[in-house]
């Protein structure tokens, strides 16, 4: 009995030694990866390469379902004929939605055609199939990748305006880093004063405008669009609009708050600019 | 043994389920709001269940698994997932996991703990704010009341039948 517990107690305490020892290789392997940031890239590429097929038919089952279930709210309070014809007023009705749902992404693809002939910029229509699991970093998933060109840092942008920037790319799929990301920055200006300022992400809804300084007039209102100076970016592109604007804590510089243009819990069809470096616009 | 590594595989090809779960399934729903942590879950289970040196190694593959999906950093969710089998650990000889309330405890306090770990790696001091500590809270409760239930897929799953009888 005493050997059972004294056997108990040496695993238990090999079992902490161990904890210890491996969260100190994880403390490790972080500043590793924060000074090389192309390792944890790697990661995402293999993982995507695994995670992408179940994320593209998971896409289409939640579309079938999404169609069904609008067929069915579709059919509540429907008249007696239809009753009678229910189940071909059902088929009719899915594939009346289906047609619509397509009608709807093509109605986006061609806004998103029209941003880029408006801007003159090239770039590659893709589809958000999946989203980042944890609750901490912000990113998609898109159904394009390296096969159609795309490569790390080309920004990411939607008909509404600045969506994020590509941090890793698979064959078939890539990861899209959004604007509201703890990591994001981007450098931006006021669209009419042409005030400078890093636009940051907070991990929520709201965008924070750092380093104007307190002698530049900014106001409630006013949107703010990318600079096109950090060469991932294009210039002119909208990120938000500001909302608030306050002295940070030292009084050095002006805190902004911005409201995004883009609706990123609505991401669908996104458009990828291959121009690293765009004309205003 | 062999039982141990193929139950150890299962348990890392479930994290993938998992992430795959978290990231489509569940962010298709509401993709703007705070979200259980399944492989929180997995780690409990883990801390409970696998009481050896290959359930802290499986725990520190899980938090491998979770940081190569996100792109940006390896290593947090690995310090922050073995620093809550530990901690798991510890409390498992003062609880039965076996009542729903008490897996609701533990999966709660596992998320709270793997959450403030993986903050103080993956973020700097000024960019930690009041409503991240909410965020927590909010996942630990949601993760707390999906463990009754993942706990009882993962024992049919993982723990073969004669074992269960």
């Amino acid at each position: 009995m005493g050997r059972s517990i004294k056997a108990k107690e040496r695993s238990n305490g090999s079992v902490y030694l161990a904890s210890l020892l491996l969260f100190v290789s994880a403390i490790m392997l972080t500043a590793y990866s924060t000074k090389n940031p192309e390792s944890a890239r790697v990661g995402a590429m293999i993982f995507d390469a695994i995670l992408s097929p179940a994320q593209n038919i998971n896409q289409n089952v939640q579309g079938s379902v999404s169609s069904l279930w609008s067929s069915y709210i579709d059919l509540v309070g429907a008249n007696e004929e239809r009753l009678r014809l229910d189940q071909e007023v059902k088929r009719l009705i899915g594939e009346n939605t289906q047609l619509k749902e397509r009608l709807i992404d093509d109605q986006k693809l061609r806004a998103l055609l029209g941003v880029l002939e408006n801007s003159k910029l090239k770039g590659v229509a893709a589809r958000v199939i999946g989203h980042e699991p944890s609750n901490w970093v912000k990113a998609v998933i898109v159904d394009q990748g390296s096969s159609a060109g795309i490569e790390d840092q080309m920004a990411v942008v939607d008909t509404s305006g600045l969506v994020g920037q590509i941090i890793s790319v698979g064959r078939s799929s890539a990861r899209v880093l959004l604007l509201t990301d703890h990591s994001s920055g981007v450098d931006a200006v006021v669209q009419d004063t042409r005030v400078r300022l890093v636009v940051e992400g907070l991990g929520g809804a709201v965008l924070r405008g750092n380093y104007v300084s307190p002698e530049d007039k900014v106001q409630v209102g006013e949107n703010v669009v990318t600079s096109g100076m950090d060469g991932v970016f294009p210039a002119g592109v909208l990120i938000g609009t500001i909302t608030g604007v306050e002295r940070d804590a030292g009084g050095l510089f002006q805190v902004l708050s911005l409201r995004p243009a883009v609706d990123f819990a609505k991401l669908e069809q996104l458009l990828i600019i291959k121009d690293r470096r765009g004309k205003d616009g | 043994m062999g039982k141990l590594i193929t139950r150890t595989s299962m348990v890392l090809l479930l994290g993938l389920a998992a992430i795959l779960i978290q990231g489509t399934v569940l962010r298709g729903i509401a993709p703007s709001l705070v979200m259980p942590n399944l492989m929180v879950i997995l780690v409990v289970y883990l801390a409970f269940y696998q009481q050896n040196l290959l359930g802290v190694f499986t725990a520190y593959l899980l938090g491998l698994e979770f940081d190569f999906c996100s792109g940006k950093l390896i290593g947090p969710w690995a310090g922050a997932f073995v620093a809550t089998y530990a901690a798991i650990h510890a409390l498992s000889f003062r609880m039965f996991i076996e009542s729903g309330f008490s897996a609701f405890f533990t999966a709660g306090i596992a998320s709270v703990v793997a959450n403030s770990v993986y903050l103080l790696f993956a973020l700097d001091s000024t960019q930690l704010s009041f409503g991240m500590f909410l965020e927590i809270l909010i996942e630990a409760l949601l993760t707390g009341a999906l463990a009754p239930f993942v706990f009882v897929g993962l024992k049919w799953i993982l723990v073969p039948m004669a074992e269960r009888r």
